[in-house]
C-alpha cells in the first residue's frame, strides 16, 4: 500500500496538470492553428479545451471506479501480456513526449540564444537536474511543478506591450471559416492541452482522490483562459499572413517589450522557460520510469538513468528543424489518438467488465 | 550517499556548463551597430554603410561609419568585419535606412533578412532616404550616438508630429496584411543634417509615392487615432487665415454595403485648440464659422488625397482590412479591382475646444 506520507493534498493537482498543459507549446501554437482557421483560432481554442474537460472527466471516472492507476488497469482488463505491451507502448509515449518537449526547447535556445550551443553538455546538464528532480521522489515533483506555475507567472504581465499594436477589429468576421476548418485547428490546438495523461500514474499518489477532479478541471479552465488570451491578442496584433510565418510568435511578442533595462526581453523570456519546461519533462520521465520500474520489478533511479541517456542520445539525433517539426507531429498524432480515443473506450470497456464480474459474482 | 551525489553534479554542472560553446560577447570587445543603411548600385549590389559609436574617455562619443558593398545584406556585415578591429553585432541597431532608388526595386528581400534574424528587435525603425541613404549617417551631430538621434527624431515626430506609428513590425504587418500596403517615414538630408518630410507610400514592398507637405497631417488622422501637438492652418477666405493645434483626431468608417461600388463613409472627429487667427475678434458664432470652413478645407483634402492614393492603387490606410473584417469570404482579388473606383465621402467634425488666453 502506499504510504500516506508520500502523498499529495488534492488542490495540489492544480498545478501539476495546469504546469504540463502550459509547457513549450505556447511559445508558438498560434501559427499552427491559425494557419487553418484564421481569425475564428479562438473558437478552437475553447473547443479543445472543452474536449480536454471531458477527457479529464473520463480518466477520473476510470480511476475513481478501479482505484489503481493505469497499470494496475491494464493488467487487471487485459491479463499479463496484453495489459504488459498496452503499458509499454504509454511508456513508450511518455519517454518520447519528455524528448519532444525538450528538444523544443533545446531548438528555441539554439534560434534565439546561441546557435552555437553544445547541445550535448547542455543536455547533461540538464538531465543531472532532471535526474535529482526524479529520484527525489513525487512530492519534489510536486513542489517543483508549484514552482514551475508561480515563479514564470509574471510573463503574463508582459502580454499588455503589445496590446499598442493591436487590432482587435481582426477578430471580425466571427464563424468566418468551415467546420472542417475549425475541426482541423481543434485537432492541431490539442497538442498544447496534453500532457496531464501523467495524472494516470500519479492518481494512487493523491490524497483525497474524488476531490482532485474538480482540481484538474479548474486548472484546465485556466490554461483554456490563458491560450484565448494569447490567441486572440495574436490575431490582433499579426496579419494572418504574417503569423505563418513566425515559428515562435509568442517569443516575437516579447521582442516589441521594450523596458528602460532591458532591450531584448526575449532573452529573459527564455532563460524564464528553463523552469517553465523542467517539471513537465520531468513528469514525462517520473511516469515513464514509474511505469517500467512496476513492470519490470526493477529500481526506478536506475532506470531513469537510463531513460536520460536516450534523452540526450534522442536529443542530439534530432538535428534539424525538419525533423523535429516530423518527430512532434507525430507525437501529438499519436496522444490525440491515446487522449480521445484510446481512454474513452478504455473507460466503456472498464464498465463492461465490471458489470460482468458483479453478474458472474451474483451468479 | 545522498550528499555525495548532490555534491557530485554540482560540481559537474559548474565544470560542463564551461563546455557549452557559448559565444561570450563582452561589451567591450565588440562593435555595436546602432544604424544601417543601405544604397542601391545595381539589380543584384547595394552598399551598405554602418554607423558605429566609440564612447571616449572624455565622455565624447565618435560616430565611426563602414562602408561595404555585397548582394546580400549578411555578407555586407562579413565586408565590415573586415575592416574593423572587432566584430560587429546587430543587437542593438535602432534605425535602419534604405535609399529611395532601393526602395523602388523591392524591400521585401532587404526586410526579410531583419525578420529572420531574431537578433534585430521588432520596435526597429525603417525610413527611407530621400536622396543617397549614406548622407544621413556621415555627420556627427551633437554628442550622442547616430543610431540614437535618428531613432529619437522619428519618436517624437510620431509622439506629437506628423508621423503615423511606425516600425519593422508594423511595416512588415501591413505588408502581409491582405487589405493594407505599408509606409515607412521619409528623411532628407540637409547639409547632413536629417529632414522628416512625410510619408513613403509602398504598394506591397515597392516605394510609389512621397507625401507632400500639405498631406502629412491629414495622413496621420486618416491612418490612426493619433494626437499631434502641432497643428495645421487653413486659407479660410481673403488674408484670412486659421491654425489650430493640439489635435486629438478619431477616424471611423462606415461601409453600409461593402465589397459594392456603394459609396464608404470615413467619419473624422477632431477636437482641436485655436492657435492663430487673422480675424478680428474671436466669438462663438465666430469659432462655429471657422470650424465650419476649416471642416470643409480638411474635408476637400481628405478626398483628394485618397482619390490620389486609389490613382495609386496603393491603400496604406488600411481599407480593405475594413471592408474585409466586414465581409464573410472576402476574396483579395475582386477587393483590388474594385477599390480604384470606389467613391469615399469623409465627414469631417472639427470641435475647437478652446481659443487660447485671449478672447
Amino acid at each position: 500500500m502506499i504510504n500516506k506520507n508520500e502523498q499529495i493534498s488534492p488542490f495540489l493537482v492544480f498545478f501539476l496538470v495546469l504546469k504540463v498543459q502550459i509547457g513549450v507549446g505556447v511559445l508558438g501554437f498560434q501559427r499552427l492553428i491559425i494557419k487553418s482557421a484564421g481569425n475564428d483560432a479562438w473558437i478552437a481554442v475553447i473547443a479543445a479545451g472543452l474536449l480536454f474537460s471531458i477527457v479529464i472527466w473520463c480518466m477520473f471516472t476510470l480511476l475513481n471506479s478501479q482505484k489503481q492507476d493505469l497499470m494496475g488497469i491494464h493488467t487487471q482488463l487485459f491479463g499479463k501480456v496484453l495489459g504488459g505491451f498496452l503499458n509499454m507502448i504509454w511508456i513508450t509515449y511518455w519517454l518520447l513526449m519528455g524528448i519532444a518537449v525538450y528538444r523544443a526547447y533545446v531548438e528555441v535556445v539554439q534560434a534565439w540564444m546561441f546557435p552555437q550551443i553544445n547541445v550535448m553538455t547542455f543536455s547533461i546538464v540538464f538531465a543531472l537536474l532532471i535526474y535529482y528532480t526524479v529520484s527525489g521522489g513525487f512530492q519534489v515533483l510536486t513542489g517543483i511543478c508549484f514552482l514551475g506555475v508561480i515563479i514564470p507567472s509574471y510573463l503574463i504581465l508582459t502580454i499588455f506591450f503589445p496590446l499598442e499594436y493591436t487590432e482587435f477589429r481582426n477578430l471580425l468576421p466571427v464563424w468566418n471559416h468551415s467546420y472542417k476548418e475549425i475541426a482541423l485547428a481543434t485537432r492541431d490546438m490539442s497538442l498544447s492541452y496534453m500532457g496531464f495523461s501523467t495524472l494516470l500514474m500519479f492518481y494512487p499518489l493523491i490524497k483525497h482522490q474524488k476531490k482532485a477532479n474538480k482540481w484538474a478541471q479548474l486548472a484546465n479552465i485556466l490554461s483554456i483562459l490563458s491560450y484565448l488570451l494569447l490567441t486572440i491578442v495574436s490575431i490582433g496584433f499579426y496579419s494572418e499572413n504574417q503569423i505563418s510565418r513566425y515559428v515562435w510568435a509568442t517569443l516575437s511578442f516579447w521582442s516589441i517589450v521594450e523596458v528602460p533595462f532591458i532591450e531584448r526581453f526575449e532573452y529573459i523570456g527564455i532563460a524564464t522557460w528553463v523552469i517553465f519546461i523542467l517539471p513537465n519533462i520531468c513528469l514525462f520521465i517520473w511516469a515513464a520510469t514509474k511505469g517500467t520500474s512496476v513492470l519490470f520489478k526493477v529500481e526506478p533511479n536506475r532506470i531513469s538513468i537510463l531513460f536520460l541517456v536516450i534523452l540526450i542520445v534522442m536529443s542530439l539525433a534530432l538535428k534539424d528543424r525538419e525533423t523535429v517539426n516530423t518527430f512532434q507531429d507525430y507525437m501529438s498524432y499519436v496522444g490525440f489518438i491515446l487522449y480521445t480515443v484510446y481512454i474513452p473506450i478504455l473507460l466503456c470497456l472498464s464498465y463492461i467488465m465490471s458489470k460482468i464480474r458483479k453478474k458472474t459474482h451474483e451468479n | 550517499m545522498r550528499i555525495k551525489t548532490i555534491v557530485l553534479s554540482s560540481i559537474m554542472s559548474l565544470f560542463l556548463s564551461g563546455c557549452m560553446d557559448i559565444e561570450p560577447t563582452v561589451l567591450n570587445e565588440i562593435n555595436i551597430a546602432t544604424a544601417v543603411s543601405y544604397d542601391y548600385i545595381d539589380k543584384d549590389h547595394f552598399t551598405s554603410t554602418a554607423v558605429i559609436p566609440y564612447y571616449m574617455p572624455d565622455k565624447k562619443v565618435n560616430n565611426v561609419t563602414f562602408t561595404a558593398t555585397a548582394s546580400l545584406s549578411k555578407d555586407v556585415r562579413q565586408k565590415m568585419n573586415q575592416q574593423t578591429d572587432k566584430p560587429i553585432y546587430s543587437g542593438k541597431i535602432e534605425v535602419i535606412l534604405y535609399s529611395k532608388e532601393l526602395a523602388k526595386h523591392d524591400l521585401t528581400r532587404m526586410t526579410d533578412t531583419l525578420i529572420r534574424d531574431p537578433s534585430v528587435g521588432n520596435t526597429v525603425y525603417l525610413a527611407i532616404v530621400d536622396g543617397k541613404a549614406e548622407d544621413v549617417l556621415i555627420k556627427q551631430l551633437g554628442n550622442v550616438d547616430k543610431g540614437t538621434y535618428l531613432s529619437n527624431a522619428i519618436e517624437h515626430n510620431i509622439q506629437s508630429g506628423i508621423l503615423p506609428k511606425t516600425n519593422l513590425h508594423l511595416f512588415s504587418y501591413a505588408q502581409n496584411a491582405e487589405g493594407m500596403d505599408p509606409f515607412l517615414p521619409i528623411i532628407k538630408p540637409k547639409n547632413g543634417n536629417p529632414l522628416i518630410t512625410g510619408v513613403a507610400l509602398f504598394n506591397q514592398g515597392e516605394f510609389v509615392y512621397q507625401t507632400k507637405e500639405h498631406e502629412n497631417v491629414i495622413f496621420k488622422m486618416l491612418v490612426e487615432q493619433s494626437s499631434n501637438k502641432e497643428g495645421f492652418s487653413a486659407k479660410l477666405g481673403e488674408k484670412l487665415f486659421a491654425s489650430v493645434y493640439n489635435i486629438a483626431s478619431k477616424v471611423s468608417y462606415n461601409i453600409p454595403e461593402p465589397m459594392t461600388n456603394s459609396p464608404i463613409i470615413i467619419n473624422l472627429n477632431i477636437e482641436a485648440v485655436l492657435r492663430e487667427f487673422t480675424g478680428d475678434k474671436v466669438d462663438k458664432k465666430e469659432i462655429r464659422k471657422i470650424e465650419k470652413k476649416m471642416e470643409n478645407v480638411l474635408k476637400k483634402r481628405a478626398e483628394k488625397l485618397i482619390v490620389k492614393l486609389q490613382k495609386l492603387d496603393v491603400d496604406p490606410l488600411g481599407v480593405g482590412e475594413q471592408v474585409r473584417t466586414r465581409t464573410r469570404s472576402w476574396d483579395k482579388k475582386e477587393w483590388e479591382k474594385l477599390y480604384p473606383n470606389i467613391p469615399f465621402q469623409v465627414n469631417v467634425k472639427l470641435n475647437i475646444l478652446e481659443s487660447g488666453a485671449v478672447e
